[in-house]
């Protein structure tokens, strides 16, 4: 318990002092260093720019044994996020068989972000968006940017 | 579909479809893009087994199967064959039936499934792997059996047409979550080999011939977790736990500075120090605590205990994963021909560094390399397969010069029992005893209060005439209830929590047990402890020693310590010398006194 307090206080430290372009991440309750609230901006030439997403970053008592989780609180129209309430982000480094427990946190905010700008419809977890981005990417940008203004618009 | 997802599961966790339910079934698969039939016998199979069943196969081969929510395997005896094969080559698996006999128990410690398996009249050249469920890495303890689930009464699949996308992704999602469901401890307690043994009685003739010999070498072993790092905690484990056997601090001093100095290498490796640092700093903390338990006065239970904190015992195998990834990319023109397919890189980044990966030869190779040829130790593999042979085939690991031979021909041991993705640890008896002597010698110390009867008993002028009293200590029957031969392997176990333990332990000698269970050796029965002058006594002792009794020799009573003359005082009899912190017990172990009739009495070491 007590070596994976310290490590995320270690990982949080480092974000806090080099945040990764476009996230900004902080505790959601200062008492527990397992649930990170990320914000996490749309990258530029995306279909998402301009958004502002919620996400939930969720770590293991035993990190970094166990990957963390990663869901996205703001709805998301993307191949690699269940559609539902859920919003897990299907992410390659985030899997238990591929999961290092060198990997950091912020290599893999950074990876999310990444796959906001390049989608993997090849390892989808909604199908069916995968097929749109492949086949009509005209249509997919245009849901994709509705959903953003609908769900994800920065109000403040 | 992502089959290459597929593929790196099967990988990653190869025990994992091994285990399957009862039934019978047989499943064809000619190649990608055609046809794929699954016969079932639906009478024989309860749905769970069913589900378990065409999870292997979807697994395996990329194939769909309905129901592959079921994801936690039953543990009854069936035997799941794979064989993937690259290229054009048919994809076949097969789910076999297998005879299973009725009414025999689950023997031995290992509360697992039934454990025995007979194979069905077949010609399954095939299976050159798992025939029971001893053999995979869950098999410990059975998974809970998952809840019913609703099965298709037929199973005829079509690949591509009649699956959609969107069930495929449930499949692959199902797939890729599922977690084996592997119980009991990270490492286990140390056990008499019989277990093995009994295990596998009723397994493949191949196995049985091989398992029955294993305990006649290999006295004990000890369990590792089946969770997918068992290889390299199982070296790791060995490696305190050799270092805690040899009891030296300087050594251990050395090894800590070793392993710091090794940081260099992972820095040289690119990994960052501040990752890596909490992981050095659980191993350089259990070097030290391993230098205060020195000498062992727990049969190293201490050691078990830190084991089996999963955060220090993770935190140590992770690092030791990040010294073998370092080491195998700073040596990479030696690790690289052992790797077909990938550079060092790749094959560091998907094999060595994530957590839960089982280690591979290669890794293997490197993590010895690395770790443990360097501090002077020397690994035996013991591959327990189905090859011809009596016994299991050893593969020694150790130091050794350009020229091919040993640098310490008498370096430190540690040894390893493989079965086909699992390994677990063996132990020969002096490996044993001598963890066991250093901690009954302390005993000795605090018992020899314990011996102070002897003083009130009135001195008979031979050992003869009080020979029944003696017979009546407690413990002074060696190992009692038990029959001799296979008896002094279970009993020494149990040995240190044994009560009677400090009377009987004057003579340390006494505990070496048989070498060779399944002869029965008249000379290891209590009559013939050195110290009881039964009739057999006036025949010289079973073993040479300088420091023999003569036959009329009666030796002063431990009443008249301190001891008054030389002879007596220089004795390896002389209670006094339990006093000695540094006193060693001359030990009695039937290897050395085979190898070496002629420089076995100098023992003795100060």
């Amino acid at each position: 318990m007590a070596g994976s307090q310290r490590r995320i206080a270690k990982e949080l430290a480092e974000i806090t002092k080099d945040t990764p372009e476009g996230v900004t991440a902080n505790l959601v309750d200062e008492s527990d260093v397992y649930r990170w609230s990320i914000l996490m901006e749309g990258p530029e030439d995306s279909p998402y720019a301009g958004g502002q997403f919620k996400l939930l970053l969720t770590l293991p008592v035993d990190y970094p044994f166990k990957p963390p989780a990663l869901k996205f609180e703001t709805k998301i129209y993307h191949p690699n996020v269940t559609n539902d309430d859920k919003g897990a982000m299907c992410l390659g480094i985030l899997k238990s068989e591929e999961w290092k427990p060198s990997s950091k946190i912020s290599a893999v905010l950074r990876t999310a972000r990444s796959l906001l700008a390049e989608p993997n419809p090849d390892d989808a977890v909604e199908t069916s968006i995968a097929e749109q981005f492949k086949n009509d990417r005209k249509e997919f940008e245009r849901v994709a940017k509705e959903w953003v203004t609908r769900y994800a618009s920065k109000r403040a | 579909m992502n089959v290459q997802h597929f593929a790196a599961v099967n990988v990653a966790r190869p025990y994992r479809y091994h285990d399957l339910g009862q039934g019978a079934g047989e499943i064809r698969g000619s190649g990608p893009g055609t046809e794929l039939i699954t016969r079932l016998n639906p009478g024989d199979w309860s749905s769970s087994d069913k589900a378990a069943a065409a999870a292997a196969v979807s697994s395996s081969s990329g194939l769909p199967s309905s129901n592959l929510s079921s994801s936690t395997l039953s543990s009854s005896n069936v035997v799941a064959v794979q064989r993937l094969v690259q290229g054009s080559t048919p994809v076949t698996t097969a789910v076999m039936p297998v005879r299973v006999p009725v009414g025999v128990p689950a023997p031995g410690p290992v509360s697992g499934p039934a454990n025995s398996i007979s194979f069905g009249p077949s010609d399954f050249t095939a299976l050159s792997y798992f025939t029971s469920p001893a053999l995979c890495c869950q098999h410990q303890q059975p998974p809970p059996p998952p809840p019913p689930q609703p099965h298709p009464s037929s199973t005829r699949y079509k690949m591509g047409s009649m699956q959609s996308d969107e069930e495929l992704a449930t499949l692959q999602k199902l797939s890729s979550e599922y977690e084996p469901d592997v119980q009991g401890p990270l490492v286990g307690k140390r056990q008499s080999s019989q277990a093995i043994t009994a295990e596998y009685a009723n397994a493949d003739p191949a196995f049985v011939r091989k398992t029955r010999a294993l305990p006649q070498k290999f006295s004990h072993y000890r369990t590792v977790k089946g969770d997918g790092n068992c290889g390299w905690r199982a070296i790791a484990f060995g490696y305190f736990e050799t270092l805690l056997r040899l009891g030296d601090k300087n050594q251990i001093a050395a090894e800590e500075a070793r392993l710091k100095s090794l940081n260099n290498l992972l820095n040289v490796a690119g990994f960052q120090e501040h990752l890596y640092e909490d992981f050095v700093e659980e191993t350089i903390l259990l070097l030290r605590e391993v230098a205060s338990w020195v000498p062992v006065t727990d049969d190293g239970a201490a050691l078990l205990a830190k084991f089996n904190d999963s955060s220090i015992s993770n935190a140590i195998i992770t690092h030791f994963r990040l010294l073998t990834s370092a080491w195998m990319k700073t040596h990479a023109d030696a690790y690289q021909p052992f790797i077909p397919d990938k550079t060092v890189e790749q094959y560091c980044a998907t094999q060595i560094e994530p957590y839960q990966v089982e280690i591979e030869h290669v890794g293997m190779n490197a993590l010895i390399d690395c770790l443990i040829k360097s501090a002077g130790f020397a690994v035996e593999i013991l591959y327990l397969d189905r090859s011809a042979g009596e016994e299991v085939n050893t593969i020694r690991f150790e130091l050794e010069t350009s020229a091919g031979e040993a640098v310490f021909p008498d370096a430190a041991t540690m040894r390893l029992l493989y079965r086909p993705g699992h390994y677990d640890i063996l132990y020969k008896v002096e490996d044993v005893a001598e963890l066991l002597s250093a901690a009954t010698q302390v005993q000795l110390v605090s018992d020899l209060e314990s011996f102070s009867p002897i003083r009130d008993v009135p001195m008979a002028s031979t050992y003869g005439q009080f020979n029944p009293w003696f017979a009546e200590i407690p413990g002074m029957s060696f190992v009692p209830g038990v029959p001799s031969g296979l008896s002094g392997l279970s009993g020494l176990s149990g040995l240190t929590g044994y009560g009677g333990l400090g009377s009987l332990s004057l003579m340390p000698t006494s505990f070496a047990p048989a070498a060779e269970p399944t002869v029965p050796q008249p000379s290891m029965t209590p009559s013939a402890l050195p110290i009881s002058p039964t009739p057999t006594a006036t025949t010289p002792s079973f073993r040479p020693s300088k420091y023999e009794y003569e036959a009329e020799f009666t030796p002063a009573p431990p009443a008249n310590l301190p001891c008054q003359t030389a002879t007596f005082r220089n004795s390896h009899y002389n209670p006094a010398h339990f006093l000695n912190s540094e006193f060693q017990p001359e030990m009695w172990t039937p290897e050395t006194e085979i190898k070496s009739e002629s420089k076995s009495p100098d023992q003795i070491r100060h």
